[in-house]
């Protein structure tokens, strides 16, 4: 569920950041030191690692129940520190420059994946992890991290597709068709995530997420490109798809289904489906950066989180599923019960994981990715009234903590 | 010890060798140190060498960016966007150093990017925000691109360089960013050599490593992964799994990288290249050192020899007379002193031989007399050893450090084992298999506590063995001593008492029981005597016209006899299983015994019970008294029908059984032979093995208050016990009891059934003859007088034998009949008896009256006569009467 598209949140702090209101302005709970020590110049005496009983705890927005990192600090005495990011690159490169800036990451699989290759991560010591037994078999050993030697995973979910009631006359069917429906031209989000965009296109063009030769690859590229050209699809964060469909812009959309959970309990209009060609199954995992300077402190952090409460009190907070064995006997049985969060076995057997492509398949996904972000950008370049390019940062300050639907440009 | 030779050699060999050996040394070490010195200022050097190119390298790229950054279109502020962008392009061409080329706005959008793959829109790195803020230039620390590790598998550092572009008051308006493999700087440190085995490392300050010949440990902690500090340790040696290196590091500081990060170079090489000029210095000194020495050596030898031939000689000579060899001489020859030498030795030989030859004689004579006495041992343990396997006790002998020395078969025997599971046993293990046979197997120990042998303990214990079978075992331990008196062993014999256990508790039972009776015997007699004095009164009572006038008194009188008449059947009761009472054997058919007893019963039993009869024609007959038989088997039923008050099945059955000597059923005391067996069985309550034992014993019951006298059984015992039989029990709780009657087969053909004719039941007549009433019981000897004077008869009485023998004397012909009392003070019955056939009145008849069983046939022997007549007290009047009228008319015939 990491976001992928570019924070204009975090720019605008990060820009901001010597300015003392605008550490006021991103000082909402424990995110206020994290702000700090992001825009702080890298240590200047960083020869040695510092001394001191803190982590800093790099994740994307929200991910945290408040309580639950209270009472590790209760119990360990090591504060945390949360220091937020809205999309995995940014994540990426926060992380690239300052390595040493930070204890834990927490991340999509995809993500890990690109910081394992990067060698940005450390191996983690399995002697400090003494909860890890907790975990679920089923979300270990994914192909992002075969032997779980750099990460565990903290949350599971799925990526629906969420649609507004009020703008069908039946029911639309429980297919990705829905998404080239003629009838939604250019009232269609998608979340800006190759990874996500690519089993869509793959299973449109009837290919399953898995050993995926660069032939099918192509034509899953063509499938995506069909999105983008005749169903002037927009792309967004998750953030940004959900206002999409709150304010109605957009009638149906990709949504992770924890977001889709809460947005549908607060707007009787919008419901959302698991597709019967399947959906991709993700898993967000806990990682510690390479060049961390408080390791053991971050595997406490991390075998804390893993403890079977704690996990629940994590998923009852953030409606996601836990990967946490341990943790069932405590979560909410609503949640339980939510075929969407957990859903039956049957739907569960038409989930799928992202499998590692081959180099000659990245390669044609990658070059793919490109051309479809170069149509993306000519969308909003055509579509009246745009003007200038839409990358352009335009939030005002003053929305920083509550994110705005992304602004038609004047 | 060294040879003569030897020595010689040695003290030549050290005299050269120690000189060269110091000398090799100091050589070696100063020539290591010296070389060691060297290569470490000559790493120092190629480091610095190397350190300066990548300064300048870093420096170069670094100028080359600062002279785009100055170019005047771009710091324009007025210049438009777009001929801006289109000088950037033009300026990219002539960039050679770097792959892409960005321009930025400093807030890191992208204005124009020569990546024609990048999908990104923004740089929102630290390293930009660092360059914008301080305005100066900033270098990434080389990160892996990792879309290109995932796409090639390429391990590709980058490194990104940030040059602001500032206008004239020096803000930052621009930057430009240049994507640049590390590759110019990996180039350096590749091609620099330093000898065949030298190469570079480069580290940053957090032990990343940063280039290294080996692509595998690129970006992997250095540091942590060789364990060597080289942040502090500027030079030394260090290991790579079998390789040993020379390092000398050179740091490069932030300012001369650009980055965040001091950089560490480590300037390397192979230990043993390095080395290689000592070592070959080394082979070389130690090859002449060699030579020399084998100079040394055979010079050495070739004088050792001169001089050590006679002594070697001598040597061998006295070898071979040590060898046995007494006819060796020895040649004397060279110097004065060996001359000498070999004659003694010679005269030492010739000495010795003799000695030799009379002990030869001696060792003959005492070898002979060894043997003879060891064929008598071994005769004396073959013995031992027969006596030791036949005896019946199972023997184990430990020796003191706890092994099996020796176990007989009786021991296997006793525990079910072999004998290699008892030989190969640890002590302690032996210890767990033998207890595990007891029952009480914890506290069974052939050790002490802490696992040695005690060495002092005698004792005998009982135990009880459970497994293989069950038995009684006397074990008797105690140690074995030499004959100093020290402790070798430890003797244990286990001896199985089980025979002689169950001889002891039948023996018990058995003196039980006989106690038992004679005490009942005892009571019975004394009351006898008082029902006597009751019965008696009551008849003359009873019988008196003036008294027994009123019904009612007579009445009243009737119930009291009537009481009295049951009372004395107890006692007979209790005679009976004393054996004091008399029994009237004559042959019998317990079949016919069982069905009248069916009859009798069968009204009386629950009709819940069914009674099934097992009863074959050829039972063997039996020597017996039916009626007595009758009343045992009527108690087993009666105890079998209270043992059922829900119903059930009583069954009797008879079966001939021959018990052979050695049979199970057949107990110590029993002879063996021909038995009919009378089981009778029902399917009750049953009892506990601890009830059984006492059901025997007299007034033992198990009913309640007034339902039982406890001498049913009792009675039976002593009745079958009289007939020379036996009774066993079996009975489970739950299940039911089964009582076996065992009766020895009647020898003789059956009697014709008796032709006594039943008695007259008439009036028992009167007589006037003269009868002596002797009885020490005042009260039974008046009411014997009161009825013989009743009867008309003429009575004296006499209150002990001696009055007795006196009253004969005085009535001498007077007296025509003697009723006798046995048990009396001062002269008793049976002396009375033979006093007066022996001397004073051998004609008088006599009648012997008593509340014991009177053997008659034994009383016969003693007294050497027989008494004409026998009552049993307490007697009916009518009886008594009747008998003394029977002798009196039966002497009077034999008169006649």
């Amino acid at each position: 569920m990491i976001p992928t598209s570019t924070s204009l949140r975090n720019l605008l702090a990060r820009l901001l950041s010597p300015i003392p209101f605008a550490l006021a302005l991103c000082g909402v709970g424990i995110l206020n030191v994290g702000c700090q020590k992001a825009n702080s110049p890298p240590t200047s005496e960083a020869d040695q690692p510092a001394v001191g009983s803190k982590v800093v705890v790099l994740t994307c927005d929200e991910y945290f129940d408040p309580d639950v990192l209270l009472k590790f600090t209760k119990e360990t005495g090591i504060e945390v520190e949360i220091q937020p990011y809205l999309s995995t690159e940014e994540m990426e490169e926060r992380l690239k420059s300052n390595p040493q800036n930070y204890d834990v990451i927490v991340a999509e699989q995809g993500a890990i994946v690109q910081l394992r290759v990067g060698r940005l991560l450390l191996p983690l010591d399995t002697t400090l992890l003494t909860n890890r037994k907790n975990l679920d078999e089923r979300y270990l050993k994914m192909p992002f991290d075969p032997e779980n030697k750099f990460s565990l995973p903290y949350m599971w979910g799925i990526t629906t597709l969420a649609y507004r009631k009020d703008h069908f006359s039946t029911p639309p069917e429980e297919s990705i068709n829905l998404l080239y429906d003629p009838s939604l031209t250019g009232k269609v989000s998608l979340l800006n995530d190759r990874n996500e965009c690519y089993a869509i296109g793959l299973r449109k063009s009837g290919h399953p997420v898995k050993d995926v030769t660069p032939e099918q690859m192509l034509q899953a590229t063509d499938a995506v490109l069909e999105l983008i050209r005749k169903q002037r699809a927009r792309f967004g964060s998750d953030n940004e798809v959900k206002e999409h469909l709150i304010s109605g812009e957009s009638s149906v959309a990709m949504i992770y289904n924890g977001d889709a959970q809460i947005i549908a309990q607060e707007h009787e209009n919008i419901a959302c489906f698991i597709p019967r060609e399947g959906a991709v199954m993700w898993v967000d995992s806990f990682a510690i950066p390479r060049d961390s300077t408080q390791a053991v402190n971050a595997h406490k952090f991390i075998n804390f989180l893993i403890q079977g409460e704690i996990a629940a009190q994590g998923s009852n907070f953030l409606r996601y599923a836990s990967p946490n064995k341990a943790a069932e006997p405590f979560i909410d049985p609503s949640l339980l019960s939510d075929p969407i969060v957990y859903p039956s076995a049957k739907v569960r057997a038409t989930l799928y994981s992202m499998p590692l492509w081959t180099r000659d398949s990245l390669r044609v996904m990658n070059n793919g990715w490109h051309l479809i972000k170069e149509a993306s950008e000519l969308n909003l370049v055509q579509a009246p009234p745009a003007e200038g390019p839409a990358r352009t940062p335009a939030t005002p300050p003053e929305t920083i903590g509550k994110i705005p639907p992304v602004p038609e440009a004047p | 010890m060294l040879t003569l030779r030897r020595q010689l050699i040695g003290t030549l060999l050290l005299l050269g060798v120690i000189p060269l050996g110091l000398s090799l040394l100091l050589n070696m070490a100063v020539t290591q140190k010296g070389l060691l010195k060297s290569k470490h200022s000559e790493l120092r050097s190629f480091g610095a060498e190397v350190k300066r190119q990548i300064s300048t390298t870093l420096t170069t790229i670094r100028l080359g960016m600062e002279a785009i950054s100055s170019n005047p279109t771009l710091i324009d502020e007025k210049t438009d966007t777009s001929v801006k962008l289109a000088e950037f392009d033009r300026l990219s061409n002539y960039v050679h150093f770097c792959t892409h080329l960005s321009l930025l706005k400093p807030d890191g959008f992208i204005l124009q990017t020569t990546d024609r793959n990048s999908v990104h829109e923004r740089d929102g790195t630290d390293w930009l925000a660092e360059c914008v803020r301080r305005g100066t230039t900033v270098i990434s620390r080389p990160e892996l691109d990792s879309q290109q590790v995932e796409e090639s598998g390429a391990i590709v550092l980058w490194i990104h360089i940030y040059q602001p572009i500032k206008d004239k008051d020096g803000r930052v308006i621009n930057v430009i960013k240049a994507d640049m493999t590390f590759d110019q700087i990996w180039a350096i440190l590749r091609e620099a050599k330093v000898g065949e085995t030298g190469s570079f490392v480069l580290l940053d300050n957090f032990g990343n490593t940063l280039y290294h010949p080996k692509q595998d440990l690129i970006l992997k902690n250095y540091i942590k992964e060789f364990g060597v500090d080289f942040m502090t340790r500027m030079g030394g040696e260090y290991r790579i799994g079998s390789d040993e290196f020379l390092f000398e590091s050179d740091r490069l500081s932030k300012i001369e990288t650009y980055t965040d990060r001091t950089w560490i170079l480590i300037t390397q090489i192979q230990k043993s290249e390095a080395m290689a000029v000592a070592t070959q210095n080394r082979w070389t000194t130690i090859g002449m050192a060699g030579f020399s020495l084998a100079l040394t050596s055979l010079v050495g030898t070739w004088l050792a020899s001169r001089i050590a031939r006679p002594v070697t000689e001598a040597c061998a000579a006295a070898r071979a007379v040590a060898a046995g060899s007494l006819h060796t001489r020895m040649q004397g020859r060279g110097a004065r002193e060996l001359i000498e030498l070999a004659e003694a030795f010679n005269h030492m030989t010739f000495q010795v031989l003799q000695h030799k030859e009379e002990l030869d004689l001696i060792v003959a004579s005492r070898t002979k007399r060894l043997r003879e006495s060891q064929a008598n041992l071994s005769d004396i343990t073959a013995q031992l050893r027969s006596a030791y396997d036949s005896t019946r006790e199972g023997i184990l002998v430990l020796h003191r450090d706890g092994r099996v020395v020796a176990a007989n078969r009786q021991l296997e025997e006793l525990f079910g084992l072999t004998q290699a599971e008892i030989q190969n046993c640890k002590p302690a293990r032996l210890q767990e298999l033998l207890g595990s046979h007891f029952d009480a197997s914890e506290k069974f120990a052939l050790l002490n506590d802490d696992g040695s042998v005690d060495a002092t303990k005698t004792g005998e214990s009982e135990w009880h063995l459970i497994t293989p079978k069950a038995r009684s075992i006397s074990i008797y331990t105690a140690p074995v001593l030499n004959q100093d008196g020290g402790f070798i062993a430890r003797l244990w014999m286990f001896h199985d008492t089980t025979a002689q256990r169950l001889l002891e508790d039948s023996l018990r039972h058995s003196q039980k029981m006989e106690a038992v009776g004679r005490l009942a015997g005892g009571v019975a007699h004394d009351f006898n005597n008082l029902l006597q004095g009751i019965l008696g009164n009551l008849f003359i009572i009873q019988n008196d016209p003036d008294l027994a006038t009123k019904d009612d008194l007579r009445r009243c009188l009737h119930a009291a006899r009537n009481a009295g008449l049951r009372a004395a059947e107890l006692v007979r009761g209790l005679l009976g299983f004393s054996r004091q009472s008399h029994l009237k054997l004559g042959h019998c058919r317990v079949n016919e015994v069982l069905l009248d007893l069916r009859d009798l019963v069968v009204h009386t039993l629950d009709p819940r019970i069914k009674i099934v009869m097992d009863l074959p024609e050829n039972i063997w007959g039996l020597n017996a008294d039916g009626t007595q038989l009758e009343q045992v088997f009527m108690n087993m039923v009666v105890n079998s029908k209270d043992a059922m008050p829900e119903g059930g099945e009583l069954s009797l059955a008879t079966r001939n059984i021959q018990l052979l000597k050695g049979s199970r059923e057949l107990p110590a005391s029993a002879t063996p032979g021909d038995y009919v067996r009378i089981s009778i069985s029902d399917q009750g309550a049953g009892m506990s093995p601890e009830i059984c034992k006492r059901i025997f014993e007299p007034f033992y019951t198990t009913k309640e208050q007034g339902k039982g006298t406890g001498l049913g059984l009792a009675t039976s015992f002593g009745i079958i016990e009289q007939h020379g039989g036996w009774i066993t029990v079996d009975s489970t709780p739950g299940k039911g009891t089964r009582f076996d009657i065992f009766l020895p087969r009647n020898e003789s053909s059956p009697r014709p059934a008796s032709a006594e004719t039943p008695e007259c039941a008439t009036q028992p007549k009167g007589g006037k003859e003269t009868i002596l009433v002797v009885d020490d019981e005042l009260v039974v000897r008046s009411v014997a007088e009161a009825i013989l004077r009743k009867h008309g008869y003429h009575v004296l009485s006499a209150e002990d034998g001696m009055e007795a023998l006196d009253m004969l004397a005085r009535h001498d012909g007077l007296i025509d009949l003697v009723l006798m009392d046995m048990t009396m003070p001062r002269l008793n019955g049976m002396d009375t008896f033979r006093h007066m056939r022996k001397g004073q009145a051998p004609n008088i008849p006599v009648v012997i009256c008593s509340g014991y069983l009177v053997d008659l046939a034994g009383f016969a022997e003693a007294t050497g006569s027989t008494p004409n007549g026998f009552l049993q007290k307490p007697y009916a009047i009518e009886d008594m009467t009747r008998t003394v009228r029977k002798v009196l008319d039966e002497v009077a015939a034999a008169k006649a």
